[in-house]
């Protein structure tokens, strides 16, 4: 990499290179907290905190970095900052850490994380790398709200809890679709969302 | 430097492990009153729901101060102890064995909320038990009778996502609500069947299993019946009291649980 380019470091995540539509990486958070928008959007913005700061600081720490233990020094950093995480959503969003119970713990195996930092920050210097987290983070995050607005508009009728569909349309006979509300149907939603973007994306299709 | 020297590898994560511990425990240690107020706070809306009340955090203290009339914790004998309900080993029931006189005892502590809604006197009791892969507790609302749920409220550490963790959701905890725990002096206390024909054969005892989490419903049902058979000595005091208020002495009876009434083997009974 002669020339560090920003912008494409920012948008490849967003688009060509999205962590869960293209590299299908952190698919099992993905499923799990996207019932409603609002854990939805506590988780992206967690994950992307977590991927920044790790980013940030293993490609600080990464000429120091001994590298029989690499992979045990990221998985400390990664382990540190979900704690911190997890310590200050239960002392400020207490009722949303409940809702995102064991998946707020489980961002430590999230692959998004282990993924750029091997690919990434190791080998970049720390800009580019918070850049690449926070890109990867949100590249993550807005999946997460697509397929969240999705599941919580048809599967409870809400948006963040506020009842949208008006009762005149239930009165009309219609029903919520359950079914949005089962890890399943995320995962058919996903590849509902891969399969547009590879349909508008020409690099993206496969010969 | 060599990086890849052994004394630099391990030099370097022991620095590495001091300098995480205490970024952490700093961390820990400066959040833990906030995070103490939120559980607190979920302990009280906890205890106010399954007498009826709904509250949120943020009015949780107020109603919980205004609606509990009363909280002690009793001995198995029915004696009130000095210790403080709420703040009771987090606030549950607590057994412990004491050796006496060459004799093994089981000493329990026993807290209990008396919550008034509407006119209407419950009982709060904490439960507390085992699941499949770990704790779980919650706590019941009896009502005045000392015998009939009010409702309950269920929480777990650990239990299997979209099977035995269904335990926390209203279609089973509202499945409780009604259910007598005695029948002619006896304790009975809840049953679980799988079949729910048998269910509606036993409606005064019986529950409809969760699907696929036999495991977790039979914990459920042994941490109902065990704790609230803990509390059926004081059943006796505490219906009674009530009902027998305006006969006597109203100012020294009505809350008093101790009296007269638990027998003294009732400490081998409690606890088996």
């Amino acid at each position: 990499m002669a020339q560090t380019n920003y912008s494409d470091i920012f948008k490849n995540p967003l688009s060509l290179n999205n962590p869960i539509t293209v590299q299908v990486l952190g698919i099992c958070s993905a499923l799990a907290v996207t019932v409603e928008l609002q854990p939805a959007i506590v988780m992206a913005i967690s994950v992307t905190v977590v991927t920044a700061f790790s980013n940030l600081i293993i490609s600080l720490m990464r000429n120091t970095i001994p590298s029989r233990i690499r992979i045990i020094v990221q998985l400390v950093v990664v382990a540190s900052l979900v704690i911190l995480v997890d310590q200050i959503l239960k002392a400020f969003m207490y009722n949303l850490d409940k809702a995102l119970s064991v998946y707020i713990g489980l961002i430590i195996t999230n692959c998004i994380v282990m993924g750029r930092l091997e690919a990434f920050a190791l080998g970049n210097k720390p800009v580019p790398a918070l850049l690449d987290g926070i890109a990867n983070g949100a590249g993550y995050g807005i999946i997460l709200v697509i397929v969240a607005f999705v599941r919580e508009l048809l599967g409870s009728g809400s948006l963040f809890g506020f009842k949208v569909i008006p009762q005149a349309l239930y009165d009309l006979g219609y029903s919520n679709c359950g079914i949005m509300l089962n890890p399943p149907m995320a995962l058919i939603l996903i590849g509902i969302v891969i399969w547009i973007q590879r349909s508008k994306m020409k690099e993206l299709q496969e010969k | 430097m060599n990086t890849n020297s052994n004394v630099y590898t391990v030099v370097y994560s022991a620095i590495m492990v001091v300098v995480v511990a205490i970024v952490l425990t700093v961390v820990s240690v400066g959040l833990k009153p906030q995070q103490k107020i939120n559980m607190d706070n979920e302990k009280r809306i906890n205890i106010l729901k399954c007498a009826g009340i709904e509250v949120d955090e943020s009015k949780a203290e107020e109603t919980f101060n205004k609606a509990v009339v009363e909280s002690f914790v009793v001995d198995s004998l029915g004696n009130k102890t000095n210790d403080d309900a709420f703040s009771i080993k987090d606030n549950l029931i607590v057994f412990k064995t004491v050796v006496k006189d060459g004799v093994v005892k089981k000493e329990v502590k026993l807290p209990i909320f008396k919550v008034e809604n509407n006119g209407q006197f419950y009982y709060v009791v904490p439960l507390k038990g085992k699941g499949l892969w770990g704790a779980i507790w919650g706590y019941a609302a009896l009502k005045e009778d000392f015998n009939t749920i009010n409702g309950v409220v269920f929480a777990h550490a650990s239990e299997t996502p979209g099977l035995g963790a269904k335990m926390t959701e209203d279609f089973f905890t509202s499945q409780f609500v009604g259910k007598e725990m005695s029948e002619n002096g006896k304790f009975v206390g809840v049953n679980v069947y799988k079949d729910s024909k048998k269910t509606a054969e036993d409606p005064k005892h019986g529950i409809d299993a969760i699907s696929g989490s036999t495991m977790t419903t039979n914990g459920v049902k042994n941490m109902v019946n065990d704790c609230l058979q803990a509390y059926e000595p004081l059943k006796k005091t505490l219906s009674s009291t009530s009902a027998s208020a305006p006969a006597v002495d109203n100012t020294d009876t009505v809350s008093e649980p101790v009296p007269d009434a638990p027998a003294a083997d009732s400490t081998q009974n409690v606890i088996k």
